[in-house]
């Protein structure tokens, strides 16, 4: 095959790829702007009448609003936890690093019906009610391990002579890292509080199991009524969602993306 | 020098992120262990005497251990759909296109992983079901003159997994081939290496550790998944984590701790074997 014909089928395959991975993505936002009930191509009239009606659903409302409250509350936790594990792990020489490196891996790689079901078992045996605070808990142990890597990855590439340079000149080290430290890795934090609650506005297995009758997350109510039947108003919640996780995702990715790719 | 003296004690550091995976992880993980080995009696009470009953049921109940296989089965095809599609998608952009190009490519594959994974096995539904997208386009092409059956077989699941891991698997296999060095492939080249002997003597051994890694990231999530059989499997294509899930809602809770206890365990195994070949750490961080 000759050089040309190589990179025009290359080009190809990727260009397929595309379109298989955004083609059901793109269903989701196109069926939630058809005006019809049938949840189908092809659209008739375009309208924004499901995003209205949402407006209008109490319950869908609530959700909506429990998820926001726990993706601020528990990206602000686990960036916070996160940063700790970071500054440990960069910062200092300790026995057990490795170790310590592999459980905070854990969570990231074992199954969310292990995890949702032990934190079940877990809050049930200290007598501990399912609902907002055990969704809270669960979800920071999920985003956890991702935002202290988003900031290993920051704080690694941060020159820590200039932290060296403050100590010479006799700040202490709570003033190195608030003064220092934390502003020269200000776009990691960032970045690892928008994964973080992007990762807690999407999560599902884990909020099935610790959400209560009366506090529901969006994904949570999405599924009740998909288990029921598709409707148009799904769609344009979904879509929301989609706008959202796509919006932060990409600010995410411009804050944290290595610059010293070649 | 003082520079070392005056630094903050570790535990200032590691205290809180530790008591975190201790309370959240680890303790939740050895009370199911725990649980594995308790029972319910007919009241629904839980009987806290040890014994190994959950475990011989799981093994003895054809529908559990089938159930195993299938996952493991399904899994296993996933993950070699996912690294048979990246390693050529990682290749393409990594070493094909022009360099200004692969950022924005290679995050506009990764991005979808970001969307939740509800919403993204849900638009599955759109695609795969009777009025889906793929049945109209089978009949306007006139393959076929009813709407074929996807929706609610093994096959859904499978495709909804491929679908939904895809992004996960890519990351490790693109991070391994983007940094592979151009001057080798080129050395192999000038001594006259077949495109094929490039690929199987130089480039794979190379990217190896990225395909582990981006294999372990694909099956054991999807070893474990809840969500993609409920939604795409219905009766046929149900999964190990649907087991599990149906134990705690008939609140067999020993049942279904020890359901978990087998999956953990299988994949601690498997952890195990292949971090005997290459640093999984690594790998997986990308570091």
């Amino acid at each position: 095959m000759s050089e040309k014909a190589y990179t025009k089928s290359a080009i190809a395959f990727v260009a397929v790829l595309y379109a298989l991975v955004y083609l059901p993505i793109a269903l989701v936002v196109l069926t939630s702007l058809n005006e019809s009930t049938i949840t189908t191509l092809p659209i008739e009239n375009y309208s924004l009448k499901w995003f209205v009606q949402l407006f209008d659903n109490t319950k869908t409302l609530a959700a909506l609003w429990t998820s926001i409250q726990l993706g601020v509350l528990s990206a602000t936790a686990a960036t916070a936890i996160g940063l700790l594990a970071a500054l440990a792990i960069v910062r200092y020489d300790f026995r057990g690093r490795q170790a310590f490196m592999g459980l905070l891996t854990l969570p990231m790689i074992a199954p969310g019906i292990v995890l949702g079901i032990s934190l079940l078992l877990t809050a049930r045996s200290v007598g501990f009610n399912t609902g907002f605070l055990a969704l809270f808990l669960g979800h920071t142990l999920l985003e956890l391990p991702y935002c202290a890597f988003i900031i290993i990855a920051s704080l690694a590439r941060f020159d820590q002579s200039f932290e060296d340079a403050a100590r010479g000149l006799g700040a202490s080290e709570l003033r190195v890292l608030w003064k220092v430290t934390l502003p020269n890795i200000t776009p990691g934090i960032l970045g690892a509080l928008l994964f973080g609650f992007t990762i807690s506005i999407g999560e599902f297995v884990v909020s099935f199991f610790l959400t209560s009758a009366g506090i529901t997350t969006l994904p949570i109510r999405i599924y009740s009524i998909v288990k029921v039947g598709i409707t148009p108003e799904i769609n344009a919640v979904s879509t929301l969602i989609l706008a959202v996780t796509i919006l932060l995702t990409l600010t995410a990715v411009r804050l944290t993306w290595t610059k010293t790719q070649p | 020098m003082s520079v070392q003296q005056t630094r903050l004690p570790l535990m200032v550091f590691l205290g809180l992120p530790l008591l975190t995976l201790a309370a959240l992880f680890v303790v939740p993980i050895a009370l199911t262990g725990v649980y594995s080995f308790w029972s319910v009696n007919n009241d629904y009470q839980l009987e806290t005497a040890a014994t190994l009953n959950q475990y011989r049921k799981i093994f003895s109940t054809p529908l559990y251990f089938w159930t195993l296989l299938q996952s493991a089965w399904l899994a296993l095809i996933t993950t070699v759909l996912c690294v048979l599609l990246a390693i050529p998608l990682a290749w393409v952009i990594g070493q094909v296109i022009p360099s200004r190009w692969r950022m924005l490519l290679i995050v506009g594959l990764i991005l979808p992983g970001w969307v939740s994974i509800l919403i993204r096995t849900y638009s599955m539904n759109l695609v795969l079901g009777e009025v889906g997208i793929l049945n109209g386009l089978l009949m306007w092409l006139g393959l076929v003159d009813t709407p074929i059956k996807i929706l609610f077989t093994t096959t859904a699941v499978v495709i909804g997994l491929v679908y939904i891991y895809l992004p996960y698997t890519l990351v490790p296999i693109y991070v391994a081939v983007e940094r592979l060095d151009r001057s080798v492939l080129e050395a192999a080249e000038n001594l006259g290496a077949s495109p094929l002997q490039r690929f199987r003597r130089i480039i794979l051994p190379l990217i190896l550790p990225g395909i582990a890694a981006g294999c372990i990231i694909t099956f054991i999530p999807s070893m474990g998944e809840f969500l993609v059989p409920n939604l795409l499997g219905g009766l046929s294509g149900i999964m190990y984590g649907n087991l599990i899930a149906t134990a705690f809602q008939s609140y067999n809770w020993p049942l279904g701790a020890a359901l978990s206890m087998v999956l953990l365990l299988l994949i601690l195994a498997l952890l195990f074997i292949v971090s005997r070949f290459l640093d999984l750490s690594r790998s997986l961080v990308g570091k």
